[in-house]
């Protein structure tokens, strides 16, 4: 064994609940469900139909549907009547583009087949995010196709057209004095220029004479997740009130006091490639990540160090940590066991001066200066924290928007334009009750939301994949939207329909508007022109690139920002490190999937599982498990044991209803809420779970995620749909391996990695053989012939971020199940992300703090992410099984798995030792049960499927193919090249989404491979290999950075 | 719905249509041509012999610019050259775009030289032989119409009709009242030059048609005054009726053998039935007889159907065996019907436009990559766009001619104008209107949706022919499904091809890594077959 540590999946595993053993033997925890096909008993035997009624039907049935399958229908081709240059039937094109959608941003490329997107992926060439996406972004592709999306313009509601709609805002425009435009950051410099033409300020000469427009005076932005106090703070410290881009590469040391900057904090897709960068025990440093939060969130469960603390203690750690750097400040005595972490801190702080990042979630500008102030104390300015080409994606202003609000409701405001926010939603009742002053309303809605609703008009915008746009997200760093498919719609750009209103600009396209843009000034702005080109090759260029990247030298950010930097007054800053009222300090936070809310229409989005709690199609209130049993609350998930409903109330604000999920490692005396939820999904009568926004608190003007709660129990249980339970390993003790890095270092491989050995007899003496002798199968040689097609995973790479997961059902046109279904395990997922808890409970450790920490492992557990999906072993224990020889090994490695040859009898998953085989219970795609969450039920959710990959029937068995259709079309690429196979030509959907290149894909085979080099990794192990599968994916053992002492 | 032609007929329309195609080829073996004459036949839908573009570039000074034997190659076939990475043929293909077609099997390699050298000197007078015709032709009228046509076909026809229609010059009906005979000599010869003499006609139809000259043609008076005689008096409908009823004259008879032959076995049938009958009556009267004779009474079998009753109760063990033998032959050939289920080989829907694959692929031997083009870099053959038709049939309308299609005559005309139709294009003023629709083809052959199949794939890397499944697509006027498409057939091919392994790198490298042993094993029988490689693995097909 590597370790002695115990993995736990859930708490039902860990207290080895009795149920839980029972279910955990069944592969497939449910009945068949008989009833469905046939009726109930009651009905069955109150019907007239004798079985040899039956039987007739039966006999007739056949021969109907062998006589209908003779006559085969008439298929009909339809060429293009002009086929445009660049499609080719049957090949995809790439386009790149960007994405944003007021809270997410990344650089990505679009794969479109004969003119339709089906699959995003992030762009790997960008400098900026190096490929990195989230879940949101791979799923942003399903939303084009969204039924639901508004197909014209409207006018009070009513459906009406462009024309009248042109005719009357122009006319509105004209006639009003005071035009406001609300939106989400504006970061785009074309955007800005157009909306300007409707809503800047116009400004006149002495005489009264117009003189034109100022822009962005009458633009309100705010940021539905607001950085509002952090950018006051940022003000205040470097006089621009801008986020600074953090370099994690240069990162030794991170501090993170609640900001959960892997899931939804500031720009995760900036960081995540850098900070992973980091992870790797094989290079000269390893980052050291220390985690001081309250939710256990994405960057908790990655840090060598978690403390669960109350938000309220968020400003006393920040201003302890200051104070022990030697800046002054008024710091608040932080408990025992707090404190000796936050001396672990300071001392690796100390030992990384001017390469560590210390950052805070909250959004109070106090603390943020305190932050501030440490990370000028550490010289971090210049070298890991960058102001001078500083973020432009959150420029959100709490203190401007309550303005407006308060404008809006005296009836001040003639004309509101709304752009890419829902504050009718995220402000609440406030924002409701001003707009009804306000005389002309105009939103520009994709889809229906709650401002819309209210809007005297609404000019739908197009879907970002059918639009043109620029970016600019970080200075001196631009970047390129450009459509990538017809509007689908009667619908109109939001930009291209403020032009058209207009007096100047009417006739001008916005692609042509952007083009002037640049050439008039982004282009001369960034001195451009130097080089020797012009105008329209450098276009091409950032266009085809989808970015264009401006540098500054080094050096000079280094001097600038230093002499930026002015940090004074903290000392005058008192730090409050009382708790808040109600029983609860309750966290407000956001799903990895869901996010702000962008996703909670998105059915592919709603069925991927949070990372941590594992649960799709809701959210919940998590709480420490140990205050849940006080309380009486069930801590289990699943069908069988259904979690209790509480009532949340917040300075009155109360959301009903909604259930308690119990969160091994949340901070006791806290509970969290994700923020993003309560839309309806696809064609669902109910929205999905509670909208959190109205707990949100507005303090001294600055909106605030840490809020004191209420709680109070509610009749009723309500089954949770969670994935996490089903499928246990079985309490095999070789599917994680972890290690320290000082044992690492030391090189032993045997101390962290041991090979398997197995006792034999031989010759009357027991001997110890490696596990590779020993094989129930006939040799099946596999090396040096062909390819061989395989996986590694940096376990130290992956965060659990489940872009993977999004990726692979987009790519593999795997089908949405529903939140019933997948209450009962029956969720059709190709991969799933296992999370671990780990303690180290029973760790040799005879002193009383080692016995103290068995006493309740729940407390603070390590997390361990790992990527499970068909292990394609090359003696695979599925194939061996199947009656009729539907899953077969192919000579390249592979497991396959052919579908008309399937008839179900599912031995195959009863015998896979990975359980990463998924039966396929339904017609998904006709079935009714499944109309309203089902995108391919209709004609138009059909068009992201992935004409590559078959739609698979009822009753087979899929699973992971290792996207097959990549490889084959990779080696006829190479084919028709006449070259080999180039390493990293090839990547599977999972591999090529995946922000932090933890998963590789290649060819064992190919010696000069990264993946051949993985495979001889020290690292390296396979996932139990001890029964002997040989499988084709690699781990790479995971190395945690723990401090040397023992600092708990 | 679409009528799936019986198989048969087909067979007879292959053989007829072959027989005719032989003929024409022996044809134009037969007579020897002089190199002007080749080029007027030959080539004058696409190249000038001046300097100026049609389809193709202008061919004046194309002696100077390729060798004799450069040129033999890719008139023979250029697609083969710019496939070798021939840099004069790649930059001409990329600088038109259009393949040529290739004139292989068409053209002899002396009578491509014959049209090399009439090039190097286009304006040298005719052969004597040459000039003899047309002196010999002009004796009389119908001569004089008949050379007319001639020569308006090599010269004139591809850009002006002798109707009013407009092709790219105007429509020549009429021409003799308008315009004086001196006029259109100097006009025809060296229309440049009578522009620039200020003549107010010439610049009326200069300035009409976009100041686009018409370039001087290399002929003779004599010549001209025979074309002018043509599009008078053409010789219209009367030769039209005149080379129906030729075809029709060269038909083979309809009647084939297998009608014959089954009128032949109903007689037989019934001259046996009736001997049946009338054997039966004279035995049982003989009997009756022999019964008579010796004093019995006759109580066997009268009727025929007795008669039988009784033969079959005294042989009930054969009977027994032919009933066994009968089932099985039945099970048998249940089970023959039922894998034939869901194949549908054969499969031949009448399309919406009668597009002939004999005449493009056949005849004219157009290049099955030039139309479907995507078969050799995307997983689909592609069916083509029109503007790929819109290429050739810019210029070529087929109009008076006709050609066989099912067995059937149709004009050529007709079914050019559906593309002109579905694309809303007026061919006299050459524009393209808005309200285009697409061709709705029907789908010869149906792979099912779990079967992936690559066209690239077998005819880029396994330099696989489209005739290997397609059949003699070239033979086929309406295309019908040549092979069964099945799993079987698929698996059969993979079974015996050999990989096209030669001097492609991806399998030298696959091979390199290869351990000894197991390469002997492959090449235990001297080939590397697909199947060998994996190609026979479910994953390779299903996914």
């Amino acid at each position: 064994m590597a370790n002695s540590k115990k993995y736990w999946k859930g708490l039902e595993q860990l207290n080895n609940d009795p149920k839980f053993l029972a279910s955990s033997r069944n592969e497939f925890p449910e009945e068949l469900p008989v009833d469905q096909f046939l009726g109930d008993k009651e009905t069955l035997e109150n019907s007239s139909t004798s079985r040899r009624d039956f039987l007739k039907y039966l006999g007739f049935g056949v021969a109907a549907a062998s006589l209908a399958a003779c006559e085969s229908p008439v298929t009909k081709a339809i060429p293009y009547i002009n086929k445009p240059e660049e499609i080719t039937p049957g090949k995809a094109n790439y386009y790149a583009s960007t994405y944003y959608d007021g809270n997410d941003f990344a650089p990505i490329l679009v794969k479109t087949r004969e003119g339709r997107p089906i699959h995003v992926i992030g762009n790997k060439e960008s400098k900026l995010t190096k490929g990195a996406i989230n879940s949101r972004i791979a799923a942003s592709v399903l939303s084009l196709y969204d039924n639901n999306r508004l197909k014209n313009p409207l006018k009070n509601g009513k459906a009406t057209d462009w024309k009248t709609v042109d005719a009357e805002i122009t006319k509105a425009i004209a006639e009003g004095k005071n035009i406001k435009l609300l939106t989400s950051s504006l970061f785009s410099d074309s955007t800005k220029q157009a909306f300007s033409k409707v809503a800047g300020e116009k400004v006149y000469d002495i005489q009264g004479n117009f003189k034109g427009v100022k822009i962005d005076t009458n633009f309100v932005e705010y940021d539905e997740i607001s950085y509002s106090g952090m950018l006051d703070a940022n003000e205040t410290t470097f006089n621009k009130r801008a986020i600074p881009t953090y370099n994690f590469e240069k990162a030794k040391t991170i501090i993170s006091v609640g900001a959960d900057f892997m899931g939804n904090w500031l720009d995760t897709t900036m960081y995540l490639n850098d900070y992973a960068q980091t992870r790797k025990p094989d290079n000269d440093w390893m980052s050291k990540h220390f985690q001081f939060e309250a939710n256990m969130s994405l960057s908790g469960t990655n840090a060598d160090v978690r403390v669960p603390v109350k938000p309220s203690e968020y400003g006393v750690i920040v201003a302890n940590i200051y104070k022990q750097l030697g800046g002054s400040v008024d710091a608040p005595a932080a408990n025992a066991n707090l404190e000796s972490k936050i001396a672990a801190a300071v001392k690796a702080l100390k030992d990384a001066k001017g390469s560590s990042i210390v950052i805070c979630g909250s959004n109070n500008k106090n603390i943020q200066l305190i932050v501030n102030g440490i990370n000028q104390l550490l010289g971090n300015y210049g070298n890991t924290i960058n102001i001078i080409n500083h973020s432009n994606t959150k420029a959100g202003n709490d203190t401007k928007v309550n303005a407006l609000v308060e404008e809006m409701s005296k009836g001040e405001v003639d004309v509101l334009f709304v752009y890419g926010v829902d504050p009718a939603r995220s402000i609440g009742d406030k924002f409701i009750s001003a707009l009804s002053k306000v005389k002309t309303s105009v939103s520009f809605a994709t889809k229906e939301n709650e401002t819309s609703k209210l809007c005297t008009y609404v000019c739908p915008d197009n879907h970002a994949l059918e639009s043109w746009n620029d970016y600019n997200p970080v200075d001196g760093y631009f970047t390129l939207q450009q459509p990538t498919i017809s509007p689908l719609f009667n619908t109109r750009q939001a930009q291209e329909s403020c032009l058209k209103w207009s007096s100047d600009y009417k006739n001008i396209s916005y692609y042509d508007f952007i083009k002037e843009t640049w050439k008039n000034i982004i282009f001369p702005d960034n001195e451009i022109y130097t080089l020797d080109l012009n105008f329209n090759e450098h276009w091409n260029k950032a266009l085809h690139d989808g970015e264009i990247c401006f540098e500054i030298p080094h050096a000079e950010v280094l001097e600038r920002t230093t002499s930026f930097v002015n940090v004074t007054g903290i000392s005058s800053i008192k730090i409050d490190g009382a708790g808040v009222d109600g029983d609860f300090e309750l966290e407000l936070t956001q799903n990895a999937s869901v996010g702000a809310g962008a996703g909670a229409d998105n059915p592919w989005l709603q069925e991927t599982p949070d990372p941590i709690t594992k649960v799709t199609w809701d959210n919940y209130v998590t709480m420490h498990p140990s205050e849940m049993k006080e309380r009486g609350y069930n801590t289990q998930l699943g069908q069988e044991s259904p979690a209790n409903l509480i009532s949340v109330t917040v300075n009155g604000k109360t959301i009903d209803s909604i259930p308690v999920v119990a969160q091994p490692g949340q901070a006791k005396g806290t509970i969290g809420i994700a923020l993003g939820y309560g839309k309806v999904v696809g064609n669902m009568a109910e929205p999905t779970g509670k909208n959190a926004y109205p707990l949100v608190e507005n303090k001294d003007g600055v909106v605030s995620y840490y809020v004191g709660a209420t709680i109070v129990d509610v009749a009723g249980t309500y089954p949770i749909a969670a994935t996490q339970t089903h499928q246990t390993v079985m309490g095999r003790d070789s599917v994680v391996r972890e290690t320290t890095l000082a044992t690492y270092k030391k090189g032993n491989k045997e101390a962290y990695n041991p090979e398997h050995k197995l006792a034999t007899h031989e010759n009357g003496q027991t001997v110890k053989k490696n596990i590779k002798e020993f094989d129930l199968w006939k040799a099946h040689p596999v090396e040096n012939i062909g390819h061989r097609w395989g996986m590694s995973i940096d376990m130290n790479a992956c965060i659990g971020c489940s872009t993977c997961i999004t990726s692979c059902n987009s790519e593999n046109n795997v089908p949405v199940v529903g939140k019933d279904e997948v209450r009962r395990g029956r969720e059709m997922h190709w991969m799933r992300i296992d999370r671990y808890y780990s303690t180290d409970a029973d760790i040799e450790d005879k002193s009383i703090a080692g016995y103290r920490k068995m006493e309740d492992p729940a407390d603070n557990p390590q997390v361990v992410h790992q990527p499970m999906m068909c292990q394609h072993c090359n003696h695979a224990g599925c194939e061996t099984v199947c009656p009729v020889a539907a899953t077969t090994h192919s000579n390249e490695g592979l497991n396959m798995m052919a579908y008309n040859r399937c008839i179900g009898t599912r031995y195959c998953a009863n015998n896979c030792a990975y359980k990463v085989r998924r039966f396929n219970w339904f017609n998904y795609m006709a079935y009714d049960k499944f109309t309203e969450i089902n995108p391919s039920q209709d004609d138009l959710g059909r068009m992201v499927l992935n004409p590559d990959v078959v739609v698979r029937a009822r009753g087979v068995m899929e699973k992971c193919s290792m996207c097959v259709q990549r490889i084959q079309a990779g080696k006829l690429d190479a084919k028709k090249a006449g070259t080999k196979v180039q390493d990293g030509a090839i990547q599977t959907a999972c591999s090529a989404s995946c922000p932090t290149n933890a998963i590789t894909f290649g060819d064992l085979n190919d010696t000069t491979s990264k993946i051949n080099g993985d495979m001889n990794h020290n690292r390296a192990y396979r996932v139990i290999e001890e029964v002997g599968q040989q499988p084709n994916v690699y781990y790479l053992t995971k190395v945690r950075n723990e401090p040397q002492e023992n600092i708990s | 719905m679409n009528k799936i032609s019986d198989i048969k007929s087909k067979s007879v329309i292959l053989k007829l249509s072959l027989i005719c195609f032989s003929f024409l080829f022996l044809q134009i073996k037969l007579t020897a041509q002089s190199g002007e004459e080749i080029f007027n036949t030959n080539c004058t839908a696409c190249h000038f012999a001046t300097a100026d573009r049609l389809v193709g570039p202008g061919l004046l000074g194309v002696t100077e610019k390729r060798a004799q034997e450069w040129f033999v190659k890719w008139v023979k076939d250029s697609q083969k050259m710019v496939a070798e990475g021939d840099k004069d043929a790649v930059a001409l293909f990329e600088e038109y775009q259009i393949p040529m077609q290739s004139f292989e099997g068409v053209l002899t390699d002396a009578e491509i030289i014959a049209v090399y050298d009439y090039l190097a000197n286009p304006e040298a007078k005719p052969t004597s032989e040459a000039t003899d015709e047309v002196a010999a032709a002009s004796s009389t009228d119908d001569a004089l119409i008949t050379q007319g046509q001639k020569v308006f076909k090599a010269n004139c026809s591809a850009c002006h009709s002798i109707g009013a229609n407009k092709v790219v010059g105007p429509g020549l009906q009429g021409i003799n009242d308008k315009r004086s005979e001196e006029w259109l000599l100097k006009w025809i010869k060296n229309s440049p030059e009578l522009i620039a003499s200020g003549d107010a006609d010439a610049n009326a139809i200069f300035n009409e048609y976009n100041k686009m000259p018409m370039p001087p043609q290399a002929v003779s008076d004599e010549e001209i005054r025979a074309v002018l005689a043509y599009i008078k008096t053409p010789p219209g409908q009367k030769e039209v009726a005149a080379e129906k009823t030729d075809a029709q004259g060269t038909d083979v008879p309809k009647d084939d053998n297998s009608t014959v032959m089954l009128i032949l076995l109903v007689v037989v049938i019934v001259f046996a039935a009736i001997l049946l009958v009338l054997l039966n009556k004279s035995r049982v009267s003989i009997a009756k007889a022999v019964a008579e004779k010796t004093g019995d009474t006759y109580n066997g079998p009268i009727t025929l159907a007795e008669a039988c009753k009784h033969l079959i109760s005294n042989n009930k063990g054969i009977v027994a065996v032919i009933v066994i033998i009968l089932f099985f032959a039945g099970l048998v050939d249940l089970m023959d019907g039922a894998m034939q289920i869901g194949v549908h080989q054969g499969y031949k829907p009448e399309q919406p436009i009668k597009f002939s694959h004999q005449i493009h692929a056949g005849l004219d031997k157009i290049d099955c990559n030039y139309c479907h083009s995507s078969a050799r870099h995307s997983k689909t053959s592609g069916i083509p766009s029109l503007n790929v038709c819109m290429n050739c049939h810019l210029y070529i309308k087929g109009e008076g001619k006709t050609f066989t299609y099912n067995g059937e005559e149709y004009p050529m005309a007709e079914e050019i104008q559906k593309i002109y139709t579905y694309l809303d294009f007026d061919p006299n003023t050459g524009k393209y209107g808005d309200n285009q629709t697409p061709v709705k083809w029907i789908k010869v052959h149906n792979l099912p949706d779990h079967a992936f199949f690559s066209h690239q794939q077998h005819v880029t890397v396994g330099k696989q022919q489209c005739q290997t499944c397609h059949g003699p697509v070239q033979e086929m006027d309406v295309v019908e499904q040549f092979s069964p498409l099945t799993m079987g057939w698929c698996i059969q091919c993979h079974k015996e091809t050999s990989v096209a392994t030669q001097g492609n790198g991806y399998y030298d490298d696959l091979h390199s890594r290869m351990p000894e042993e197991f390469k002997n094993k492959i090449m235990q029988d001297g080939k590397i077959t697909v199947n060998e490689i994996g190609g026979m693995e479910c994953a390779k097909c299903h996914y």
